[in-house]
């Protein structure tokens, strides 16, 4: 079989660039740190890199939303601790105003209290973070509470945040659902609690879903319609006669669980339909002020003051375990973000970073082969008849 | 007396000379891979000595054809690769910092963040640097594969010059090898070495188109492309000519008539470099997809005083087809509110065209087509403080944070500044659920652009390497047929020499004897 000197020169070029095109590889590998080069190396990788790159940034974004929460959540819990604690203080001394004998001086001191108090829970609840109002909901730039009314002025949803492709929770809070109270108490006021009402009608009161109606009439007063209620439905409301500060006394009532809430009307024409809106529910500064006002005005607080700020003092406490659940969650959130973090990178790792030691094994394998190559080319040359013409 | 005998050593003698110049000639190009070893046959030709029978020429037609259809497919996909190199080299998606994944996925995050913290001004900038950052980069990943584009175009040209001077050459060599024969008909046909020139012509002809060849008894050879398109015939060939505007390789036929081709060229560097013209329409197509999708998807959420646009945000790919869920929309103004409901069996049109009729006094309603080809409802409200509420959540107020038709004139809405002080709080979540799907859909279509130039790369490599090997086998299987050992011919010139030797010596025995009898006289 003839062998032309040609065929193996290019045998010998094949092969040479085929090793020395691994051998640079295998350099470029080694030198990278990276298995593949180029997206074409294995397109299936580079697929399955990609994927993970998003998942890895959508998990970040979610690891910042969660951090945001913490933050936020963990400001807002303090807060609600400090309101408590300062509806605390105010419930105590309404307590030890209703139960001892003082001279009005003192009850206007006590009400110079409640007065510097509001003002401190009027900032806490116009409070901010990082520009955005902590109970100003989804509004975050609107200032929640109006400083003279104190009514709420902001969104009435909260602001959410996602934490995950199917948990978001809320981080800064509805203030007229946080701050707001399950009492409702009739804008109808009567002179004395014992006198007879002047026209009779019927009061539309829901609890939660369910709807009853009390009947008063003419025969009864004040106190009498009180105690109808409260023998009658018991179970889900209490009702309390409340002085107003300007002295005239108005029905206030309240739902017995502290999750419900309470609406009331009466569209009898009676002497609870004043207009459009019968009866009103304060929130916690307002709350917090008619008694202050009461107080201001040397009053002496009654039942109804006291079940006011004990039930401006639960539903606070309440909304404050609400947050401290959501919280707990956002915490608990942390390591399983963290750990899916680290799983969705280590598989990034295993898909893009080269096998070291692989590499270099490989490497040094291809060097000896092209030694052997250039060894063999070596000999090859000096079998040849130009050698023994002379 | 030894008048013949002297004639016949003579002849003999130049004989020799003739053979070892084959020798050499065949040593001279041992290193041509065109070249074919050229075998003198000798022959007794009794009584009056040796004649220069014929120069054999070691080659197979057959496996030369066959190499030069392997070489033009292994050129092909040589071409198409080393394009794509160029593609794939435009998508570092492994380096940090550099792939348009990291883009897409620096966007939506800024997107998200924004949306997590609507009120901060750093979370505003960062999406905006991150949406004109992403515009960037789309432009410039187009303007580069458009600059690939048209340098094919250059290619194309130079390559179809390339292979019309191929057709003329071989048309000439016809011609003469014609006039070789003729000429040397009577002294061996020595011509070949025009074979080998010729058999150089068509390999870089194979290089360029794919070629069948037809070789006639003396060697001249008609050439065509696929489908019998002739490009060579005797002395006369035919041009190809490029039609850069519509990128298409045209025949020249002699009546002056020009056929398109494109879709019949299956080999060569033309193939190659048509293929990979194709292969980058298909990549900026899907850029463009992905650019499309952005400007047809993603809207901030807006309040009253940025806007009174609402959007419908579910698009459809058909405005007539039925949506398939119901629900109702809640028009809110001082004449309402009005409520109105809309069945599964509705299409989007019908909607747009019964908000018209009922509400055309407050709002009116419009079908606007997406760059991408899918279709929404755009609701304009007369007055900033109406509103519309969709009981499946379907309607915002919003405008699109990306304007434009394509990469071409894909820019940030020019009131995007205005927006970003006007978001609507309230939104803000929902946004950032939508964000979501957003995300995934163009990250959909961009991993498939990546998809697409990285298995289109893997798919030519491997097909390359294959052909490759198949190539360089053929190779050398013509190499061992028509190559030229320069052991096997040292050994045929010690062999030409020592014939040569011995016959030279003749002359001085026949000198002498004839120097013997002119003694005698």
């Amino acid at each position: 079989m003839k062998v032309p000197d040609n065929l193996l020169f290019s045998l010998f070029q094949e092969q040479d660039a085929r090793i020395r095109k691994q051998l640079a590889e295998k350099s470029l590998e080694i030198s990278t740190g990276r298995k593949y080069q180029s997206i074409s190396d294995d397109p299936s990788a580079t697929y399955k890199v990609l994927e993970l790159k998003k998942d890895i940034s959508q998990l970040s974004q979610y690891s910042k939303n969660r951090l945001f929460a913490d933050t936020t959540l963990s400001y807002v819990d303090f807060n609600l601790g400090k309101i408590t604690d300062t509806l605390n203080l105010l419930y105590a001394k309404t307590i030890q105003a209703k139960n001892q004998v003082l001279q009005s001086d003192q009850l206007m001191s006590i009400g110079e209290l409640f007065s510097a108090s509001l003002r401190s829970l009027l900032d806490r609840v116009n409070d901010q973070l990082g520009g955005n109002y902590i109970f100003g909901g989804a509004s975050l730039t609107q200032k929640p509470f109006d400083e003279n009314t104190l009514d709420y002025k902001a969104s009435t949803e909260g602001f959410k945040v996602w934490l995950s492709d199917n948990l978001k929770v809320d981080a800064l809070l509805n203030g007229a659902e946080t701050f707001g109270l399950n009492v409702a108490i009739s804008r109808a006021s009567f002179s004395s609690p014992a006198t007879n009402f002047n026209t009779s009608g019927a009061l539309n009161i829901s609890v939660g879903n369910t709807l009853i109606n009390v009947n008063y009439t003419t025969t009864q007063t004040l106190n009498d319609l009180v105690e109808v209620i409260n023998t009658n439905h018991s179970s889900l409301l209490q009702a309390k006669v409340s002085q107003n500060p300007d002295g005239t006394y108005s029905l206030m009532l309240m739902p017995v669980d502290i999750s419900k809430d309470i609406s009331v009307s009466d569209t009898s024409g009676g002497d609870f339909d004043v207009g459009t809106v019968d009866f009103y529910s304060p929130n916690v500064l307002q709350a917090v002020k008619r008694v202050g006002e009461k107080l201001s005005s040397a009053l002496y607080p009654d039942d109804a003051d006291l079940m006011l700020l004990q039930r401006a003092f639960d539903r606070v406490s309440f909304r404050r375990s609400q947050v401290g659940s959501v919280l707990s969650q956002v915490k608990n959130l942390q390591p399983l973000q963290e750990n899916l973090s680290d799983n969705l990178n280590k598989q990034k790792s295993d898909l893009e970073d080269a096998d070291l030691s692989q590499s270099i094994m490989d490497y040094t394998r291809y060097r000896l082969a092209y030694e052997a190559l250039m060894r063999i080319i070596a000999d090859q040359r000096d079998m040849s008849i130009l050698r023994y013409l002379r | 007396m030894f008048g013949a005998t002297f004639g016949i050593v003579a002849q003999g003698l130049e004989l020799f000379r003739k053979s070892a110049d084959i020798r050499n000639r065949n040593i001279l190009n041992a290193n041509n891979p065109d070249y074919a070893q050229e075998d003198p046959v000798i022959k007794s030709f009794a009584p009056v000595g040796i004649r220069l029978e014929d120069i054999i020429r070691s080659q197979n037609f057959y496996y030369m054809s066959l190499r030069n259809q392997k070489l033009s497919t292994v050129s092909a996909l040589d071409t198409t690769i080393k394009g794509n190199s160029q593609v794939e080299n435009l998508f570092q998606e492994f380096t940090q910092g550099l792939g348009g994944s990291e883009y897409i996925n620096r966007f939506f995050t800024a997107y998200q963040n924004l949306m997590k913290e609507p009120t901060n001004e750093g979370a505003r900038s960062e999406l905006l640097n991150s949406a004109q950052g992403l515009i960037f980069y789309l432009k410039d990943r187009k303007k580069d594969m458009e600059r690939y584009l048209n340098s094919t175009d250059y290619d194309m040209r130079q390559y179809i010059n390339k292979i019309n001077t191929l057709t003329k050459k071989i048309a000439s060599i016809n011609q003469e090898i014609l006039t070789g024969y003729a000429q040397t008909y009577a002294r061996g046909k020595d011509y070949k070495n025009l074979l080998d020139e010729r058999d150089s012509y068509l390999r870089e002809l194979s290089e360029l188109i794919n070629i069948q060849v037809q070789e006639d008894d003396i060697g001249r050879v008609r050439v065509e492309t696929s489908q019998g398109f002739v490009l060579v015939e005797d002395r006369y060939s035919w041009e190809l000519k490029y039609d850069a505007g519509n990128r298409r390789v045209l025949w020249k036929s002699k009546d002056g008539s020009e056929v398109d081709i494109s879709n019949l060229i299956i080999g060569g560097r033309l193939r190659g470099l048509l293929e990979f013209q194709q292969d980058l329409q298909d990549y900026i197509n899907q850029l463009e997809g992905t650019a499309k999708r952005l400007i047809s998807q993603v809207k901030v959420p807006l309040n009253a005083q940025a806007t009174t646009n609402w959007f419908w945000f579910k698009n459809v790919s058909d405005p007539n087809a039925p949506l398939g869920f119901s629900g109702s929309i809640t028009f809110n103004f001082p004449g309402g509110p009005v409520v109105l409901n809309y069945s599964s069996t509705d299409s989007l049109n019908d909607v747009v065209n019964a908000i018209n009729a009922n509400l055309g006094g407050s709002f009116s309603a419009s079908l606007i087509q997406n760059p991408d080809g899918t279709y929404t409802m755009r609701i304009t409200a007369n007055n900033p403080s109406y509103t519309i509420e969709d009981s499946n959540n379907l309607i915002y107020r919003s405008e699109p944070l990306f304007i434009g038709t394509g990469i071409g004139d894909m820019a940030l809405n020019p009131n995007i500044n205005n927006y970003m002080q006007n978001l609507d709080y309230e939104k803000v979540d929902e946004f950032m659920d939508f964000s979501r799907g957003w995300w995934e859909d163009v990250k959909v279509i961009y991993n498939g652009l990546v998809d697409s130039v990285a298995s289109r790369q893997r798919d030519l490599r491997t097909r390359y390497d294959i052909e490759n090997a198949l190539l360089n086998s053929l190779n050398a299987r013509l190499q061992e047929m028509q190559g030229v050992s320069v052991d096997n011919e040292f050994i045929e010139l010690m062999k030409l020499q020592r014939s040569y030797e011995a016959l030279a010596r003749t002359i001085n025995a026949m000198d002498e004897m004839l120097q013997a009898t002119l003694n005698m006289v």
